[in-house]
């Protein structure tokens, strides 16, 4: 087995709304941050990967040019909601096969304000017909599980309340206020039974992590992080999310599972090794779904795990101690590199008042747009 | 065998001077009217067996290009639902000003095949996993060509 990739040195932008901000000044903060958190300087960086989905051309360079032209490849990877997966992987695959010593995963985005224009997800006739709505789709998954396995709005809401909790420690979410389970059940339907406090806002920010072999990682002032696992995976048929309009169903293993069962035979593990993880909550009850997909408990049992406190702060397996995307916010391309922050922050150590305990092994989830999935697992 | 999300609609005159068009092409049998005689359009795959909605250039679950023209069915059930309560925004053809709440659902018809639908002459009070549904073709708006343009969707049996 060919070593791990390292990561040495992460660096955000706090996610948000930033009006007076251009994209590669989000970028630039990143960019900045991982460089003196790995005590580099940009002509040490041989490569950029950077993943975005609503910004412009060539986003990657217009962000390093700021740093100064060195001459390297820079390059835009887009992968809906997963981009941040594919852009660490190809950090990672180029590093281990001994193409380049380090290199650059960064995340940039600038999220439309309101309505983004549908026609960048679905075709042309699914807007015109009212079938381009995403919370439609993840209402009628959490409705049908409910019907399926009992699963109630009460433990979808409690999924939020766990996050929206956790956010009041991290400075780098965009909401950091607790509301109440009262408060999340009452607020204004979105689709029914998904409400406004179940559901992230898209926002912008950026997310960067610098990836070294093994050999030099050593040299870095922190204590290097592995990269135990870095799947992307699109889902077989049938997508069952956006922006599917034929779901016939199949025996083949739904995305999530596919991505995961990849990760933890390549990290060497299985769930029950994990010590925390970030998840996709695009809506409170995909997290739920993701305790199921990522084995986390069996299928249909995810609730109870809610109910349980098993994914709470101090339970077996604390999920999005960062709050969440319900709380960050998702800015798409940046959203898999920010859970990326979070596992490297815990895993050192420095995660503040939302450190989790003995946080050794985490993994991160992403899930987006298209059945794109991406799975890491990171460990000390 | 064009998939059935490319290539532009053919015109084709109505019997009183409207033209029709499909609101997209491989989804629907032509003649476009009468409404009651139009059908889905699906393709069942020769090696793996699965149906699904509209023509396709090879089977989107196992890649096989042994794909069968079919209709598919008339009747379904609800597998799972939604209210659209907030309006979509542009291009949705629907009634904008003011706009007209609307259910959407995945159907499943009777040989397997999952669609998305929007829901016809729907009371949502009666809404509920396993309703029995059939198909509706109706006219769901005017392109900026003055051409109908015809749409399926879903009604309470």
């Amino acid at each position: 087995m060919t070593e791990c990739a390292n990561i040495v040195g992460v660096g955000i932008h706090k996610f948000g709304r930033f009006d007076d901000s251009h994209y590669s000044e989000l970028g630039l903060k990143a960019v900045e941050m991982a460089l003196e958190d790995a005590g580099m300087d940009i002509k040490d960086i041989q490569a950029v990967f950077c993943s975005t989905v609503f910004l412009p051309m060539s986003v990657g360079v217009r962000v390093l040019n700021h740093f100064g032209r060195t001459g390297i490849s820079i390059v835009d990877v887009e992968a809906a909601c997963a981009a941040g997966v594919t852009c660490l992987d190809l950090a990672q695959t180029a590093v281990k096969a001994g193409k380049y010593d380090a290199v650059l995963a960064l995340g940039v985005e600038k999220m439309p304000r309101g309505f983004m224009n549908p026609e960048l997800i679905f075709e042309k006739w699914q807007c015109q017909m009212g079938l381009s709505q995403n919370p439609a789709y993840w209402a009628m998954n959490a409705k049908r599980h409910m019907h399926d396995y009992g699963t109630t709005t009460e433990q979808i809401a409690k999924v939020a309340e766990k996050n929206h909790r956790n956010s009041v420690n991290n400075p780098y979410a965009m909401y950091q206020k607790e509301i109440s389970l009262k408060d999340i059940l009452n607020s204004p339907v979105i689709n029914d039974p998904i409400t406004l406090y179940m559901i992230c806002a898209p926002n912008e920010g950026a997310a960067a992590a610098i990836v070294c072999n093994e050999k030099i990682a050593r040299k870095f002032p922190h204590k290097p992080v592995k990269i135990a696992a870095c799947i992307h995976r699109v889902s077989q048929f049938p997508l069952t999310q956006v922006a599917a309009y034929c779901a016939t169903p199949t025996d083949n293993p739904t995305v999530h599972a596919l991505a995961a069962k990849d990760a933890y035979e390549e990290a060497g593990i299985g769930p029950e090794d994990l010590d925390f993880a970030e998840v996709q909550d695009t809506d409170a009850f995909c997290e739920i779904e993701a305790y199921e997909e990522l084995g986390f408990c069996a299928k249909g049992r995810g609730g109870e795990l809610i109910e349980h406190g098993v994914t709470e702060m101090g339970g077996k397996i604390p999920v999005n101690a960062s709050g969440g995307l319900i709380s960050k916010g998702e800015p798409v391309g940046a959203s898999h590199l920010g859970q990326i922050f979070e596992l490297v922050k815990q895993i050192r150590g420095e995660a503040g008042a939302r450190q989790v305990s003995n946080a050794k092994v985490g993994l991160a989830h992403v899930y987006g747009a298209h059945g794109h999935c991406g799975v890491c697992i990171l460990k000390s | 065998m064009r998939s059935a999300t490319t290539g532009s609609p053919k015109i084709k005159e109505g019997s009183d001077g409207r033209q029709c068009v499909p609101f997209a092409t491989g989804f629907l049998t032509e003649p476009l009217e009468p409404f009651n005689n139009v059908h889905l359009k699906g393709s069942t795959c020769l090696s793996c067996g699965i149906t699904l909605f509209g023509t396709r250039y090879a089977c989107e679950n196992c890649c096989s290009k042994e794909l069968k023209n079919v209709i598919l069915s008339r009747d379904g059930k609800i597998y799972s639902y939604t209210i659209a309560h907030f309006p979509p925004p542009p291009p949705y053809a629907g009634p904008s000003d003011p706009f007209v709440p609307y259910a959407i659902a995945w159907v499943d018809l009777s040989e397997g095949v999952r669609v998305l639908s929007t829901l016809t002459d729907c009371k949502f009070e009666i809404l509920k996993i396993g309703l029995d549904v059939e198909l509706v073709i109706k006219k769901g708006w005017t392109d900026k060509n003055g051409n109908e343009v015809i749409i399926y969707s879903f009604k309470p049996i």
